[in-house]
């Protein structure tokens, strides 16, 4: 039976044989002029019917589909029943199938043609039984027929939803795991997961950009060693070790971080024992906040209103200051007259000189004061950087070919202009300088000075150096007010330095050993949002 | 050395630091200018409603009973012409241009008798020139 096909086999089973075709053709014969009627009559059926009705398009498609009935039952009665004949049938089922026709209506609308048919073969003259018999079979070849193709369809409806099943399941997962990995990667904390030997197996993004080490530069590396954590008293290991016994569950942890280039951030962990939700690879989750430029924001804002109270406190000491000095000025000034009228009191007049020289140096560490503990706001102007530092070396260079002292002026390639209050920057430079050649003529062997001027992608940077003896400590307090080193000095130049370039938005810094010294200044080129105020 | 007493310049002083004007009052006479001496500020406006004219105002900033700026303000109504001198303790933290025009000048304490010397002399030789405006303090 290898040869037989489907149809045939169909055919076979329900003993349908030539005489039923010869039968069907009789049947046609006499139908034929009602054939219209019937399909009439039977979409008009289908028309009553809501949900059937509902699987057309428009008037116009029934008018077609009504025609096509009609032929379809000229076929069915006319034959041939070979191959062809079945896969026209499998064809209609894919309509049926495609136009989303319910089996249970081709089912039932069957039954209407069936009833139709019986009716036009009952009228027949002769060999009615078995025109019905014939009928019953052949209708039932197409009903069997065209479920073919609605389990065909079902069969591949059910595969095709296995496979968009799956492949729904796989990117569901893969975009939760996607969303979960962009989370973490562009989460604004640092966050590193460590594995049960504290070494890095997750490093996000932030954490990339607060240390400067690349993923792959720490991943698997020892979490504590890599990044230089420290909290000052050898906390941190005795608080990973807590979370990795179980003792604790999650700790804070404040310490101070190495980045990359070796500067020092201030970061605050929060550590995380991962515990029963622990995947292989992660036994601790440290998430971490950078609180460095957050800090140095508060300690400048709380400096800022120390200042403010000292400047007060200041400006009324200034005043009760000033009111004795001038009192005391005053009446020099009538002593020296005094003194001056008679002759031969050089030294009481010299003692008065005395007198007075101290008063203005009084009067002078007042004003110096004032300028420091409350200084006006600069008067950010268009500067010249080229002609601040040629003013500032003009000034200077009494004071350095006094001391022979060699002071070098190194310019830019070309002029910056920059936003700055060139009165106070002159202020800074020439502090900068006579300091230097101070320090250098102490060592009295000569030595040089050079101002040098350069411009950074957004800043000016301005280096002040000598080859003087080098500060007493590297670590002296020298930017802190009434710290000097110098005879006679207020102890407040350096300050009032800082001061005028922090106001500028700035820095200063200096690095120092015997030979060379240098004050390190960087100067924002449009200091955004003005002064501090 | 003393101009004749016809053509002494009169300076009123307003300080309420009274010792410190005396002393700068005996320096000033003897330089050869009359001067008066007031504490507060409506002591001063007494003086400068005396029928006698002031030719210069020498005046702290801060004193009692009368702000400076209203004091200055009253004796320009009151002697159109009168050199206006201001001096005090808080040279850095007040602008002049606040005591309207022409501009007053600031002079630091402790004061430089000095240089307030020269300044006078050189203002009072042609008085009713001294309505111009000052030149800054060096």
């Amino acid at each position: 039976m290898a040869s037989e096909t489907r149809f045939q086999e169909l055919k076979r089973y329900v003993r349908f044989d030539d005489a039923d075709a010869g039968l069907l053709r009789e049947l046609g014969r006499v139908a034929g002029p009602e054939l219209p009627a019937i399909a009439q009559r039977f979409y008009d059926r289908i028309r009553e019917h809501e949900d059937a009705h509902a699987v057309f398009r428009d008037e116009a498609q029934i008018q077609r589909l009504q025609r096509s009935l009609v032929d379809w039952m000229k076929r069915v009665l006319g034959g041939p029943y070979d191959e062809a004949y079945f896969e026209q049938t499998a064809r209609i089922g894919q309509v049926h199938v495609r136009i989303g026709l319910p089996q249970r209506y081709m089912l039932t609308a069957m039954a209407l043609i069936r009833v139709e048919l019986m009716r036009v073969a009952e009228r027949l003259e002769r060999d009615v039984p078995a025109t019905r018999e014939a009928l019953v079979r052949v209708l039932d070849l197409e009903l069997a027929s065209m479920l073919e193709a609605y389990k065909d369809s079902f069969v591949e409806r059910l595969e095709q939803t296995r496979r968009q099943e799956q492949s729904d399941h796989g990117a569901a997962l893969a975009k939760a795991e996607q969303r979960y990995i962009a989370a973490v990667d562009l989460a604004g904390v640092m966050i590193v997961g460590l594995d049960q030997d504290c070494r890095i197996q997750v490093f996000n993004r932030e954490a990339e950009r607060v240390s400067g080490f690349a993923r792959d530069e720490v991943l698997g590396n020892g979490f504590v060693d890599r990044l230089g954590l420290d909290d000052g008293s050898g906390g941190v290991e005795i608080k990973l070790r807590n979370l990795l016994s179980g003792a604790s569950n999650a700790e804070t942890l404040d310490s101070g971080l190495r980045t990359r280039s070796g500067k020092l951030r201030e970061v605050v962990w929060h550590l995380a024992s991962v515990g029963a939700v622990a995947d292989a690879g992660v036994s601790v989750l440290a998430t971490g906040r950078d609180v460095t430029d957050e800090r140095a924001r508060d300690e400048r804002s709380r400096q800022n209103e120390r200042m403010a109270a000292i400047g007060t406190l200041a400006a009324g000491l200034a005043h009760e200051i000033r009111n004795p000095l001038n009192g005391a000025q005053l009446h020099v000034s009538f002593l020296e007259r005094a003194i001056k009228r008679k002759s031969d009191q050089a030294d009481m007049l010299e003692a008065t000189r005395i007198v007075g020289d101290e008063i203005k140096r009084l009067a002078r560490l007042v004003t110096e004061f004032l300028d420091f503990a409350r200084p006006k706001p600069p008067e950010l102007k268009p500067t010249s950087l080229t002609r601040s530092m040629e003013h500032a070396c003009g000034l200077a260079s009494a004071l350095a070919n006094g001391h022979g002292v060699k002071l070098t002026c190194d310019v830019p390639g070309s002029d910056v202009t920059f936003m700055a209050d060139s009165q106070k920057l002159t202020q800074v430079l020439l502090n900068l300088l006579n300091n230097a050649v101070e320090a250098v003529a102490s060592s009295g062997t000569g030595g040089t000075v050079l101002l040098r001027g350069r411009r950074g992608p957004r800043q000016v940077f301005i280096d002040v150096e000598d080859d003087g003896p080098g500060l007493p400590t590297p670590d002296a307090p020298i930017f802190d007010a009434f710290y000097s080193t110098k005879d006679g000095g207020t102890g407040l130049g350096l300050a009032i330095t800082h001061r005028i370039v922090t106001d500028h938005r700035g820095s200063i810094d200096v690095s120092s050993r015997p030979g060379r010294t240098c004050f390190h200044i960087t100067l924002p080129l449009e200091p955004s949002g003005g002064a501090i105020p | 050395m003393s101009p004749t007493a016809v053509n002494r310049s009169r300076v009123l002083l307003v300080d309420a630091d009274h010792r410190s004007s005396q002393q700068l009052a005996r320096l000033l006479s003897e330089d050869g200018f009359d001067v008066e001496l007031a504490r507060d500020g409506t002591t001063a406006v007494e003086a400068l409603t005396q029928p006698r004219s002031i030719d210069v105002l020498v005046t702290e900033l801060r004193l009692p009973r009368l702000d400076a700026t209203s004091l200055v303000r009253f004796a320009r109504a009151r002697h159109p012409g009168v050199m206006v001198v201001v001096v005090t303790s808080f040279a850095n933290l007040f602008s002049a241009e606040r005591f309207g025009q022409p501009v007053p000048l600031m002079l630091p304490k402790p004061l430089d008798y000095d240089a307030l010397l020269s300044l006078l002399r050189e203002r009072t030789e042609r008085p009713r020139e001294s309505a111009r405006p000052a030149s800054p303090t060096p």
